[in-house]
């Protein structure tokens, strides 16, 4: 950390240097977006290049309170995002990722610019050799744990019970439709029977079904027919679910 | 002999203080050091060697008893028999040491001085006090962990009368032989604690044998002959002290005024005892619950002879203590030697018994040997942190700070038992081990730092770092050792201490609570629990930070840090609803105009759903750069600019009131009462543009107040802010609008008076001030209102019709109130169900605080008035708008506006009470009953904001109930709509099958809202007619989706669609079953879909 004092149109070269890692950093951060890397490691880019800017200002624009310079940082951070999200909707490329790195960046490099050639550091007390906050990092780190606890919790309970019920669905496909059962559970044996005037036909059997493999069946209806399709357990007469066929229907002539 | 004998953790801590210490031992602070030998000896490791050895010998003696009983038990009762006793004598061993009220210690303090005619008295009182204690204890807790929590598995030793009042008169007995043993210690006669426990041990063996041979095969019986073997040891002890009779005088056999002045003296050493030893007391508890009762079985075996293992290093660290002498240096000096030594024997018997748990097993049966050998070897590993805890319970003890260890003992308790629980929930016993273990690993790494810490400190010859106390010099040490040259300086209270940490890890705890009672209410369970559980969760997260915030005593930095931590764990709440999708209503309103924004790549395109919304995407478009940045789904960059937004506005409001007062202290007093707002819970931290476009609005009164006048710049991020709200949500900027025009009038009229006694330089700054005032607050007014304005302006913005068909349903509304035409039920939804007898209480009492806040608003508006501060002013303007909020309730369509008002009114309620409390004269227990008063506000503002407690936890699908109104069946249905039928196609559906068509199905919903096509008679009309032909026609429909479900009761929430709906206004009964399946029989349609709840129609044929 620098204590040298800028004096206004000549920074010291600790602040360039300062300056120098920090514009790497933005520029690499938004070469991982604009390059598409896996959130694991642009989020603690963004991140690390979003603070490391937030501290710099913190440092240079900071004789302030450490509460103004937070909402300053934070609040002016989000009003930032809005006005060049505004900003980018009227360029043709709109808001995608490239733009929104390439946006943040030079914002992000403008602002450690500005701040280097134009702001003088606030004056820093004498460094003093400061211990390692052992004690609150460790509460941090166990109420982040409990935290932690607490949604995994709940999202394993939640997609414990988001389990996909029983579904019959049918989808055209040129002249025949394919039927589809689907469920998130193990479940079956059953049978899938299409029903018209003319009687009940077959068109499956021993139908098991698991959780994201489902069973399919193509079938081709008569003309001028409309029919029942009906999936129903083995060893039972009521049909659990049911679709409705209609091939005199208009709306199959716009699939 | 006791299970307190058999585990030999369990020993009660409080006999550490009387334990005696070695006469003629050397106490020396340093070692010499002279090899290794000199080095023990002159560490005074003997000593602790001796006592260890001593509490050792008894130990092993009574334990080896007990696993003679366990083992006798485990051959001759089947596993689960022995697993009901196992849990039913922990569960007695853990009441009955609550129940001895940590009276074992007092005596043991108090004996040696009492005078020998009063002893016998004060012991019988306390050991009668102890068994009343416990026998209550043991009636009411276990009835109601069985027929209250519904604790089943525990119904054969608590289910019906006779097993639930031999375990309360166990468990009474269990607190009598406690206090008892601690008692016999002082008393000072011979081994009678050894002769006692033998007595009791082998008594019990011989009535388990008998009562075997006698035929009796239940896990009642293993308890019966537990409690015998308790029952009949106590004439031994009364035989022994029989000299002690002649000293007696005439006095009562009991004397309850004895007791008297006991509490406090008793309270903080019993407290961490019991912290200490009740994660193993409640362990097998936990296993039979949550388990079975047969690998609780199991587990106690491997408990038991892993107890053998804790039973060293334990005894160790008791003997520090006790040998210390309340010397905190000698205890450091020892540390070196204790803590080693400790950790060796536990990875030594880790080493053993790794390999040969299965043959050790074998001694209670194969079926152990078979099934508990990898708890066993699980179970063992925990001696290693145990040896770490103990020795920072033992430092924590010398220096005084038992508080704080109970603090952190007690917290970790919690944590090692949720884990336990999580664990047991995925993988039984074998995963409650290793997510105690987990806890207890992380507790010794951090348990080990503040050893280190002391040790650190002691070597550098400075006292550890403490708080400092107002009034104190800075530094003052509060723990320097005793031999440290000047008079110890009184320590710090520890309510004066930064207690920010203890506080969030607790109110962390109230947020793992609250997951688990929305885990249970999404799993289907019945009953209270579930809420119960939801309100306790609230309580623990709120009581905490208030408290801490209101106490006088607490440091600054640590009521600032808690305030905002309550704020964004408040928030972070919400995740456990719904932790992966959007579910509310509103927030798949903005989920769509997101996915229109990823989809395009631009702001502004149609949403259907509310076409308004797209008109002011401030917070997609932030949700949307956040995610190009990180890469993360949209949902978690939604969380995240929630908690964003969060912290933005507490941090505005301390800003802003800590601006006013000039206290950072009433800042976050103003936090804590705006987080209890109606809408905060809920409707304000959901995916909605408001929870975003508030926090800025307030920033934005922030930027203005704290600019820097005479500056060119001053004015950029106010208007910046305000242009950010603008494009955010248009009644948060035409409000702010608003509060700019106010503002400035209020300096206008009275930004020119000058306080009295003001000097000539304080007349011009402030003169000067003023005209910069005016000018800034005119240009933001004239700012705002263009932003506003181009906004409006947006061709399409249909802001205008949207705010006049919600400004003409409140005025009907209220004409039709005016005369008499009551729209809404008071405490009751459209459905007809409302909130409980006690959350109506709740929510009139939150009421009746609110509204006696006004007084306080009314004195603050005329005290700023006087002063001539027009920002206060405006503030407490805004806190006398309070009655908008419960008076909306009293029609149908107001209630939306005095709901959505409170985030704005509270703002001012928020700064006139924090003001208020901070100019007050503040006592502890003001503080705590304000503190209570907030709980109160809280909790009642939640049901009034959010609906009864059983509607807002997840669970069984409720008709048009919002969130309740999404399950897996018509979420199935719309991922089927985004794979089986062509992207874009135009759908109709009821209100939540339409929202999540199109937020989660790529399908684009007709609402009236957005097409002027009231189409609700599709889904609502009884028969098929040529209307529905032509509302087809009209709308271009596609696709229909019926949930079946909508037959089965009224809607929750007004109407099944939307407002206006085909037979909507005063429905009394629930759609037919026959109008929703009218579209099976019209020729032309077919049905596409079928889940059981919800089919989908291909309408397409009838265009």
């Amino acid at each position: 950390m620098s204590t040298h004092v800028g004096t206004g149109s000549h920074p010291s070269r600790s602040v360039l240097r300062d300056l120098a890692w920090r514009v790497v950093l933005v520029a690499l951060a938004a070469l991982a977006v604009v390059i598409g890397l896996p959130a694991w490691i642009r989020t603690p880019l963004s991140a690390a290049a979003a603070i490391m800017t937030a501290l710099f200002f913190a440092r240079r624009y900071g004789r302030r309170r450490l509460l103004d310079t937070l909402l300053t940082v934070i609040g002016g951070g989000v009003v930032v995002l809005i006005l060049l999200g505004l900003l980018l909707n009227l360029s043709p490329q709109g808001l995608s990722g490239a733009s929104w790195a390439i946006g943040v960046g030079v914002i992000e490099v403008t602002v450690l610019a500005v701040l280097a050639v134009f702001r003088p550091t606030a004056a820093a007390p004498a460094r003093t050799r400061r211990s390692l906050p052992v004690g609150p990092a460790v509460w941090a780190m166990a109420i982040a744990a409990v935290l932690s606890g607490a949604l995994v919790w709940s999202v394993v309970s939640f997609g414990s019970n988001q389990i996909e019920p029983l579904a019959l669905a049918a989808k055209p496909a040129g002249d025949s439709v394919v039927l589809t059962v689907t469920s998130g559970r193990a479940e079956g044996p059953f049978e899938l029977d299409l029903v018209t005037v003319a009687g009940r036909t077959v068109l499956a059997r021993a139908i098991r079904v698991r959780p994201g493999a489902g069973r399919s069946t193509s079938v081709t209806l008569p003309a001028a027919t409309r029919g029942l399709v009906q999936l129903v357990p083995v060893g039972s007469s009521r049909s659990v679910r049911e679709l409705i066929l209609d091939s005199t229907s208009a709306g199959r002539a716009t699939r | 002999m006791s299970k307190v004998e058999t585990d030999t953790r369990a020993v009660p801590d409080s006999t550490m203080p009387a334990l005696p210490a070695i006469p003629g031992a050397p106490v020396r602070s340093r070692w010499s050091g002279r090899g290794p030998i000199a080095r023990v000896t002159a560490s005074g490791f003997a000593r602790i060697a001796g006592i260890s050895a001593s509490l050792v010998g008894t130990q092993l003696l009574t334990s080896v008893l007990g696993l003679v009983f366990w083992t006798l038990a485990a051959r001759r009762f089947v596993p689960a028999e022995v697993g009901i006793a196992g849990a039913g004598i922990a569960l007695m061993l853990l009441l009955g040491s609550l129940g001895s009220l940590g009276l074992g210690t007092v005596l043991i303090a108090r004996l040696p001085s009492t005078e020998p005619r009063d002893r016998r008295v004060l012991v019988r009182t306390c050991v009668a006090a102890a068994a009343t204690a416990g026998t209550v204890l043991g009636l009411i807790v276990p009835a109601v962990a069985v027929h209250v929590l519904g604790a089943v598995a525990l119904a054969p030793i608590a289910g019906t009368v006779w097993p639930l009042l031999g375990l309360a008169a166990g468990t009474g007995l269990t607190s009598a032989v406690i206090v008892l043993d601690q008692a016999v210690l002082t008393i000072g006669v011979g081994s009678l604690q050894l002769e006692r426990n033998v007595t009791a041990s082998t008594v019990k063996i011989v009535a388990l044998v008998a009562l075997s041979l006698a035929g009796a095969e239940s896990g009642m019986t293993i308890l019966l002959a537990w409690t015998i073997g308790n029952a009949v040891s106590l004439p031994v002890v009364a035989w022994r002290t029989r000299g002690g009779r002649a000293l007696a005088v005439g006095r009562r056999w009991v004397e309850p005024t004895a007791l008297r002045g006991l509490g406090k003296q008793a309270l903080s050493h019993h407290a961490l005892n019991v912290s200490i030893q009740a994660a193993l007391q409640l362990l097998p508890v936990l296993v039979t619950v949550l388990v079975s009762t047969q690998q609780n079985a199991r587990f106690n075996a491997a408990l038991m002879l892993a107890g053998f293992v804790f039973a060293l290093p334990y005894a160790v660290s008791v003997g520090l203590f006790a040998a210390a002498r309340g010397n905190e240096s000698e205890v450091l000096d020892r540390m070196r030697l204790t803590i080693p030594f400790g950790l060796a024997v536990s990875a030594a018997a880790d080493l053993v018994i790794f390999p040969l748990a299965e043959p050790m097993l074998h001694i209670f049966g194969a079926s152990y040997a078979a099934g508990g050998a990898v708890l066993l070897r699980l179970v063992v590993l925990a001696g290693l942190p145990f040896v770490v805890k103990d020795h920072f319970i033992a430092l924590r003890r010398v220096q005084g700070r038992t508080t704080e260890a109970l603090a952190i003992t007690t917290g970790f308790l919690v944590v090692e038992l949720a884990a336990a629980a999580i664990g047991a929930e995925f993988a039984g016993a074998v995963g409650l081990c290793v997510g105690w273990l987990a806890v207890l690993a992380v507790e010794g790494v951090a348990l080990s730092l503040p050893l280190l810490a002391a040790e650190r400190h002691r070597r550098g010859g400075t006292p550890p770092k403490v708080s400092q106390q107002p009034g104190t010099a800075a530094g003052t040490a509060t723990d320097a050792p005793a031999d440290s040259g000047p008079a110890p300086v009184e320590p710090t209270p520890w309510f004066r201490r930064n207690l920010a940490g203890p506080t969030l890890l607790l109110m962390a705890l109230g947020v793992l609570v609250m997951a688990s009672a929305a885990n249970a209410g999404r799993a289907g369970v019945q009953g209270a629990l579930p809420q119960a559980g939801w309100v306790a969760g609230l309580v623990l997260v709120f009581l905490p930070a208030a408290l801490r915030v209101l106490a006088a005593a607490t440091p600054s930095a640590e009521r600032v840090v808690v305030a905002v931590g309550l704020g964004l764990m408040l928030q972070f709440s919400r995740l456990l609803l719904n932790p992966t999708i959007f579910a509310f209503h509103d927030e798949l309103i903005h989920a769509e105009t997101l996915r229109q924004i990823e989809a395009t790549g631009h702001l502004f395109t149609a949403n259907p759903l509310l076409p308004v919304s797209s008109y002011y995407p401030g917070l997609e478009v932030v949700t949307d750069g956040v995610q190009a940045l990180t890469g993360l789904p949209s949902f978690a960059a939604a969380a995240g600019t929630l908690l964003l937004a969060r912290l933005i506005i507490v941090l505005a409001i301390l800003g802003l009131t800590a601006l006013i007062t000039s206290s950072l202290r009433a800042g976050a007093v103003a936090v804590l009462v705006y987080l209890t707002n109606p809408q905060l819970l809920f409707f304000n931290s959901q995916y909605s543009y408001q929870t975003l476009a508030l926090p800025l609005a307030v920033l934005s009164l922030y930027f203005v107040a704290t600019r820097r006048q005479r500056r060119r710049s001053a004015l950029v991020l106010p208007l910046a802010s305000t242009a950010a709200v603008a494009v955010t949500h248009h009644l948060t900027a035409l409000l702010l609008v608003v509060a700019y025009a106010v503002w400035v009038a209020l300096v206008l009229v009275r930004g020119n008076r000058t306080p009295s006694g003001a000097s000539a330089g304080n007349v011009a700054d402030r003169h000067h001030s003023v005209r910069g005032d005016r000018i800034a607050l005119a240009v933001l007014t004239l700012w705002g209102a263009l932003v506003f304005g181009l906004t409006v302006l947006v061709p399409g913005n249909p802001l205008r019709s949207y705010l006049e068909a919600i400004l003409g349903s409140s005025t009907a509304d209220l004409a039709g109130l005016s005369e008499g035409h009551q729209t809404k039920a008071l405490f009751a939804d459209t459905a007809g169900s409302g909130p409980a007898p006690w959350e109506r209480v709740l929510l009139i009492a939150a009421v009746l605080l609110a509204t006696a806040s006004l007084l306080v608003a009314l004195g603050f508006v005329r005290s700023n008035w006087r002063r001539a501060r027009p920002l206060a002013l405006l503030l407490g303007l805004v806190a006398l708008l309070y009655p908008v909020i419960p008076g909306g309730h009293l029609t149908r369509a107001t209630a939306e506006v005095g709901d959505r008002a409170a985030g704005f009114v509270f703002l001012g309620t928020a700064v006139v009470l924090g003001a208020w409390w901070w100019q007050r004269r503040r006592r502890a227990w003001t503080g705590a009953l304000f503190a209570l008063a907030c709980t109160v506000l809280f909790l009642g503002d939640v049901v009034l904001g959010a609906g009864p407690t059983a509607g807002q936890l997840p669970g069984p699908y409720q008709v048009s109930a919002d969130a309740r109104s999404v399950d897996a069946a018509n979420l199935a249905a719309a991922h089927w709509l985004a794979v089986g039928v062509p992207r874009g196609g135009v759908v109709y559906g009821d209100r939540t099958s339409g929202l999540l068509a199109a937020a989660y199905g790529d399908q684009t919903t007709v609402l009236h809202v957005s097409t002027g096509i009231d189409a609700s008679r599709l889904l609502l009309a009884p028969t098929f007619t040529s209307q529905d032909r032509a509302l087809i026609r009209a709308a271009k429909l596609d696709y229909l989706i019926v949930d079946q479900r909508l037959a089965t009761g009224l809607p929750h929430q007004q109407f099944y669609i939307e407002s206006g709906e085909f037979g909507g206004g005063d429905r009394t009964a629930p759609v037919t079953t026959g109008a929703l399946a009218k579209f099976g029989s019209v020729p032309g349609v077919e049905r596409l879909y079928d889940n059981g709840s919800l089919v989908i129609y291909d309408v397409r044929g009838l265009r």
